[in-house]
């Protein structure tokens, strides 16, 4: 989801009026939400541990706990206060899922697997469920956090391919901070894409069609070829147009993401995807 | 004998662009305004400056329209690679920088033109306060 910094701080200072008037307000986990939004994520824990020390009961700020650890990349400790959400306020579907996000990273696939089933037949259009079980489906898809060990290990062993475009596109989508994965064929045609922003995968690939199409006019003016690489950053977000002899490539992210770990991760999934 | 103190004028745009200009690997370096009036410029041969920011302008402006569209904040950084080209446009405050290195300059580059934005915006702030933001 697109982050609207303006509506954040909007929300932070609403939330933080109610907490000063009444510090015992329950508002304190929606602060805390909205900071960890913001990235300050620092200070959405102070907010939130402060909060629950006034109401250990309140599972909705176990819930943000558990996604402020998930930010920090702390997956024991999120899924301890998870487990706490659970207790005290029992499963939703958005608890499900994040125990299922946990469970993979923790690597313990099978039982996130088995949760994701059962949200899917009550869901079956829910694209987030669908892309999370095509990450642990098969033994040739991994989630990001060893893609890179089982690449060095398995590439070079089978000497084939092991991924389908869509496959690819929805390991990349897993990644961490990215938004959204589409591949637009260079007729702008959509061909594959998994994107949960504000516009729809077909919106996304236009749009990204077209910043390409003007910045290769624009360059083609000079001399200086055609871009096969292009990356926008804004200071919300950033976008990474990868310009594939078959496809474009675009790749919406957060503007925290860590480029140059995501170039490396999406380069080694690229080197074993099968683009025919 | 009257004497007068001449002060030395120096020219820190031009200095940030030779900062850069030493950097293995940069081709181009120029810093023009939000018209696309060339402030300064460290150049080859091969391209004009004249050109080239009139054109970065149109890639932004062009490039903001379609941002826009997905309800995304202005462009403040662009980085585009070609065959042999590796050309970063970058706001900075009511000016753009833009760097032309071969594609292969190795991505300690991103440092440099880091060093030379908070060179151009400290002579901008002590000179132009109220362009800076």
């Amino acid at each position: 989801m697109n982050v609207d910094y303006e509506e954040l701080d909007d929300r932070i200072a609403k939330c933080q009026k109610i907490l000063d008037d009444d510090p015992n307000s329950q508002i304190f986990a929606a602060l805390a939400e909205a900071f960890r939004k913001k990235g300050l994520v620092d200070k959405a824990m102070d907010v939130c541990q402060k909060g629950l020390d006034i109401h250990p009961e309140y599972a909705s700020a176990y819930v943000v706990l558990t996604k402020i650890f998930m930010d920090q990349g702390n997956f024991n400790e999120a899924n301890r206060q998870l487990q706490r959400a659970i207790e005290t306020g029992g499963r939703t579907r958005a608890v499900d899922m994040l125990q299922s996000e946990i469970l993979i990273k923790l690597g313990n696939k099978e039982k996130a697997r088995v949760i994701l089933d059962k949200l899917l037949k009550t869901d079956p259009m829910n694209e987030s469920v669908k892309t999370m079980l095509v990450s642990i489906d098969k033994d040739s898809v991994q989630m990001p956090a060893d893609l890179d060990f089982k690449f060095e290990r398995k590439a070079p062993e089978t000497g084939k391919r092991s991924y389908t475009l869509s496959n690819a596109l929805s390991i990349i989508k897993v990644l961490p901070r990215v938004l959204g994965v589409v591949a637009v064929g260079h007729d702008g045609i959509i061909i594959e894409g998994h994107f949960d922003g504000m516009l729809s995968k077909d919106e996304l690939g236009a749009l990204a069609s077209g910043a390409y199409d003007s910045v290769a006019q624009g360059i083609a003016k000079i001399n200086l070829g055609k871009p096969h690489e292009i990356l926008i950053e804004t200071l919300q977000s950033k976008l990474w147009i990868y310009n594939h002899p078959k496809m474009l490539i675009v790749i919406s992210a957060r503007d925290d993401v860590n480029l140059g770990s995501l170039k490396l991760k999406v380069s080694e999934i690229f080197k074993v995807t099968d683009f025919s | 004998m009257l004497t007068t103190k001449t002060e030395k004028k120096v020219n820190k745009f031009q200095n940030a662009l030779e900062y850069l200009g030493e950097y293995q690997g940069v081709k181009e370096a120029l810093i023009f305004d939000h018209e696309g009036l060339v402030i300064g410029t460290l150049t080859g041969k091969s391209l004009d400056a004249e050109a080239l920011s009139p054109l970065s302008l149109l890639i932004i402006e062009q490039t903001n329209a379609v941002l826009k569209r997905m309800n995304e904040a202005p462009v403040h950084t662009m980085a585009l690679k070609t065959k042999d080209s590796w050309i970063t446009i970058e706001r900075v405050d009511d000016l753009v920088l833009m760097v032309i290195a071969n594609l292969h300059t190795d991505e300690l580059l991103k440092v440099r033109i880091g060093q030379a934005i908070d060179m151009i915006k400290s002579y901008m702030k002590e000179n132009y306060p109220l362009l800076t933001r």
